[in-house]
């Protein structure tokens, strides 16, 4: 009928604003679940594409040293390996001209011809190596941007304690280091790390590994495939002669790991999100279009009783609905689309891929443009069938009033004395529409507890940052040697410029075992009255280390089948590796990680050494002067393989951790006051239209446009305050299973949320519900309360 | 006008209606016997309360009886189903209600169109809304005109279907009486010009006077039924 398509069009356009509303909470939803499926898509398919074209390995092994010939040998006596290569990696450090500290490197070596060999580069500027100069590198496509390094340049590499200076040929990026973080730190800091890839045949003069290599990596062929991590053990076991360090499938890799367990934490989210979205959105829609139908109750009848049929009214509202759903749909798939664009930048700047593009995904875009109307369909159906249920001659009166009952709460009278006459009225509202208010809560629960678990996400990452900076390290500078050196390395460190106080560690890698249950760790011993290593437990207190035995995680304790009092064993990976029988004299609760610790002397005495050292903590107290010598000093300090800066990788930490997320937790708190500005909105406007007389039998009576608004201020306050508070339980629950899907074996994601967060998300749900009321309160100044008093019922 | 002569257009025996709500039963109509003639003007006059648009609604077909048997012509439309009684309303009935209940989004071509698009035979839209003098208001919205002017469109509305029946629920009771007598006049003209059956039922007596037929209703029956021996032009009549 073309008469009602006008009407239609008109009916669309006079609601605009409710209209508005409704979409934009449908387009949120849609949006969320097109733009996180998006960015899941997007970072799962540049990983795919870049591991094959890059040829990503299956397996590493890091062994001490090996004949390359022998590796083949052994290589054909196991099957399921398709392929390996040797190569050298090595620890480095870069001196760059006008820049006084050293700089932290690892050199990895490459065939000097560009075959297309297992973990091969994607030169990003310059070229491969070219035949001839030996002593050509390749650099590390972000450090090179970061410390502007270009093709052409020369950079000098401190490689074994030697200095060498090397031709800039080209920058590269490889699908091992996706994710690069510097040894002995906790994020990526690509101005102070980088990567240097070399020739095989350099690397081999200048280490004394000719025909040797210490590093191998490997493809399995499908037979392999079928059981990694027996094939893996059964090759590093041929190798065992060569010093096999440890033995890695791709799925432990450093870098696939954090690429991944991102990629489950958006697939969380990616589910999560556009849930609690749609379902609000579903809700409000469901109870907007019923009751949008009911205001048309009228019509419905006259058209009815001029013989309009039944199939037409419904046809009619269908397309209402249908016009609601897709819009919302469409809309949420533009939302989505930019989200995912935006979430796409923000993980370039973290994640390192060739081609990180955001790219356009049907299937979610449809799935969400069917679930929005889908819902805004249900909404409506129920509602106009309800109207079109009824005879014309029903439709055409006004709907019986409401049920006139006292409410629970009326029982209580000592209770109900006590609230004025409007909080009466507003205690009735709610009470007597428990769906309406149900969905109300429902919607303010899900958005604070949106606000609270975006801003719990910052606490988390600043907890974990600040636990570990303030609570548990108190050095400035920590340096780090590739073998254990004796203790006259620590009178050295002491004597550098401005060291107040040095103190020693030996960190070193360890296989536990009980029985049949193994772990790889790292098992640090400190001086059990460390004045620059305060070892924690979850709850931020000192962990004591015990005189003789270890303290060990929970966690790793419950892996290796272990209890406090009980005995275990552990051999050293590199060097002697005699089993060493020790007691778990604690068990601690720890944030980060699966710390190990033990006594310093005690460890020493264990291995029968005599107070070796692998790192030293240092404490400064320096003048400018003093620092630049220091920096210096360090550059040549004799096996020192990397350092750390305490205040340099705090800071980095904070940038590019707080960086990237916070831009995403301003992105939440938008959308969540849109879930609040939705919710309330839609709810009291269409309220505001059903009881236009009663708001004009109130201004009769003398009530100020202000008075008549706070009856729908204080529904709104309580409605909204009710569901806020419930959204913190839940925010909370969002946060633990978020934190829990990063979780990982390398490190655990603390949940944490501040008492100031808490308050935070309290105050902009207040602020959201003001906001709106104010939109309502515009509304009923605005309204024409002596025509709505003349109209008929 | 001699009853014998005329054509039966409607013919009601033992209407009964009774109400149900929830555990309350209100019984409105108590047996109506009653037969409606061809091209004749019925008013049924009531108090509040006596069952008049109850009956009315019965008669339209957007309201069924709880008991008694209905004729439209030959057709029995107490037994019809839904969806014969929305063919029966397109076919047959034009309705002009108390509170005019046009579409607040149309014009007011456009309401008559909703009624013209859905019939077999209509008028042309301006045609019917001339024959009502509010052609040169065709595309005003309801919220732009008079009471009166509302209800001359809601009766062009009724009419440009060319019904059988036009029912009219109280047409002048949202009116002042200057646009009450412009109203009652072009339901006159109307029945006058084009012949057609209408019933108009109202609890205002006066308008008694301009109608072939006057039925009095009163608890739910049909108390008097009476033919005026002169009908008064609704220009004199005065309440």
């Amino acid at each position: 009928m073309t008469v009602l398509n006008k009407k239609l069009k008109r009916d669309l356009f006079l609601s605009k604003g409710m209209l508005a509303a409704i979409i934009t909470l449908i387009a949120i939803g849609t949006g969320f679940l097109v733009g996180m499926d998006g960015t899941y898509n997007n970072l799962h398919n540049a990983k795919m594409a870049y591991y094959s074209r890059c040829r990503m390995p299956d397996f590493w092994i890091n062994l001490k040293k090996a004949p390359v010939v022998d590796v083949k040998n052994h290589l054909n006596k196991v099957k399921g390996i398709s392929e390996i290569r040797n190569r050298i990696v090595y620890p480095a450090m870069v001196d760059l001209e006008g820049v006084n500290k050293p700089i932290t490197a690892t050199a990895v070596s490459l065939p000097g011809k560009d075959n297309s060999v297992i973990n091969n580069l994607y030169i990003k500027t310059g070229s491969y190596f070219s035949p001839g100069n030996k002593k050509q590198v390749i650099v590390s496509y972000k450090f090179a941007k970061a410390r502007n390094i270009r093709p052409g340049s020369y950079i000098s590499l401190i490689i074994k304690g030697r200095k060498k200076k090397l031709y800039v040929i080209g920058t590269a990026i490889s699908s091992e280091y996706v994710f690069t973080i510097p040894p002995g730190s906790m994020c990526p800091d690509s101005e102070n790390y980088g990567i240097f890839w070399v020739k095989d045949k350099f690397a081999q003069n200048t280490l004394g590994y000719d025909g040797a290599c210490n590093n191998i990596v490997g493809l399995f062929n499908p037979n392999g495939k079928v059981n990694p991590k027996l094939t893996l053990d059964t090759f590093a076991k041929t190798l065992d002669q060569y010093g096999v360090f440890t033995s890695t499938l791709l799925k432990n890799q450093q870098s696939n790991l954090s690429l991944n367990s991102e990629l489950s934490g958006i697939q969380m989210m990616a589910t999560m999100l556009p849930i609690i979205f749609l379902s609000v959105a579903a809700l409000v829609l469901n109870v907007i279009m019923t009751r949008l139908a009911e205001q048309e109750r009228v019509i419905i009848g006259t058209l009815k009783a001029l013989g309009v049929k039944n199939n037409a009214i419904f046809s009619f509202y269908l397309k209402y609905s249908l016009f609601v759903g897709i819009s919302g749909g469409v809309l949420g798939c533009l939302v989505g689309y930019w989200l995912s664009q935006q979430m796409t930048q923000m993980y370039t700047g973290i994640f390192t891929f060739p081609h990180l593009i955001n790219h356009i995904y049907l299937k979610p875009m449809l799935a969400g443009i069917i679930i929005s109307v889908f819902f805004a369909v249900i909404g409506t159906v129920k509602g106009v069938k309800l109207m079109i249920s009824l005879n014309p001659a029903e439709a055409m009166h006004p709907p019986p009033p409401a049920s006139g009952k006292p409410i629970l709460l009326e029982r209580f009278k000592t209770l109900w004395k006590h609230f004025s006459f409007r909080t009466q009225i507003v205690m009735r509202g709610i009470f007597r529409n428990k769906i309406k208010s149900i969905i109300g809560i429902t919607a303010a629960a899900l958005g604070s507890s949106l606000v609270l678990m975006s801003l719990g996400m910052m606490n988390s990452i600043d907890y974990m940052v600040m636990f570990q900076f303030k609570n548990v390290l108190h050095n400035n500078y920590s340096l780090h040697f590739k073998t254990p050196l004796g203790y006259s390395a620590l009178y050295e460190a002491q004597r550098l410029p401005g060291v107040t106080y040095a103190e020693p560690q030996l960190k070193l890698s360890v296989n536990f075992k009980n029985g049949r249950f193994t772990k790889k760790c790292q098992l640090t011993g400190i001086l059990p009255n460390s004045k620059l290593v305060t070892p924690c437990d979850s709850k931020g207190r000192r962990i004591r280390i015990p005189q003789n035995g270890i303290a060990m995680t929970k966690r790793l304790a419950k892996k290796l089948h272990v209890k406090q009092g009980e005995y275990i064993t552990f051999s050293t990976i590199k060097g002697d590796r005699t089993p060493h029988k020790v007691k778990i004299a604690s068990t601690v609760k720890s944030t980060l990680g699966i710390p190990v610790y033990i006594n310093y002397k005690y460890f020493n005495r264990l291995l029968g050494e005599d107070h070796i050292i692998t790192n030293i903590l240092l404490k400064t107290d320096q003048t400018s002067v003093q620092k630049k010598e220091f920096l210096k000093k360090l550059k040549k300090f004799p096996m020192l393989t990397s350092y750390n800066n305490k205040e340099i990788t705090q800071d980095s930490m904070d940038k590019e951790l707080n960086g990237a997320y916070s831009s995403m937790v301003y992105t939440m708190i938008f959308f969540a006051g849109i879930i609040f500005f939705g919710s309330i909105l839609n709810s009291v406007l269409i309220s505001i239209a059903e009881r236009k007389r009663e708001i004009a039998t109130f201004r009769v009576l003398g009530y100020k446009p202000l008075e008549v608004g706070s009856l729908f201020l204080r529904e709104i306050l309580a409605v909204n305050i009710i569901g806020s508070l419930l959204g913190l339980p839940l925010g909370y629950l969002l946060l633990f299973g978020m934190c829990f899907s990063f979780t990982n074996d390398m490190y655990a994601m603390p949940c944490y949320i501040s008492l100031s967060s808490y308050v935070l998300t309290l105050i902009l749900s207040l602020f959201f519900m003001i906001g709106s009321y104010l939109i309502i309160q515009r509304t009923i100044n605005k309204l024409d309360w002596p025509q709505a008093l003349n109209a008929k019922q | 006008m001699e009853q014998n002569k005329k054509e039966v257009e409607i013919s009601l025996r033992g209407i009964t209606k009774t109400y149900i709500m929830g555990e309350v039963k209100v019984p409105v109509l108590h047996g109506i016997d009653l037969d409606i003639y061809k091209s004749e003007l019925t008013v049924i006059l009531g108090s509040s309360g006596t069952g008049k648009s109850t009956l009315l609604n019965i008669i339209g077909g957007i309201d069924t009886a709880t008991s008694g048997q209905y004729f439209f012509r030959d057709k029995d439309i107490s037994s019809a189903s839904d969806k014969e009684l929305t063919k029966f309303r397109r076919d047959n009935i034009g309705f002009v209600f108390q509170f005019y209940n046009l579409v607040p989004t149309l014009t007011s071509k456009e309401n008559v169109e909703v009624s013209t698009e859905i019939s077999k035979d209509p008028m042309d839209p301006l045609e019917s809304l001339e024959l009502v003098e509010m052609k040169e208001k065709k595309d005003f919205f309801p919220s732009q005109m008079s009471g009166g002017q509302q209800q001359r469109i809601s009766i062009a509305r009724a009419l440009a279907k060319k019904p059988a029946l036009m029912l009219c629920d109280e047409p002048t009771g949202a009116l002042d009486f200057k646009t009450g007598q412009q109203v009652i006049k072009t339901l006159n003209d109307l029945n006058e010009k084009l012949g057609t059956t209408i019933i108009i039922i109202t609890h205002c007596a006066p308008l008694a006077d301009m109608a072939h037929r006057v039925i009095h209703l009163g608890r739910g029956v049909v108390l008097d039924s009476k033919y005026n021996k002169t009908r008064r032009p609704p220009e004199e009549i005065v309440w």
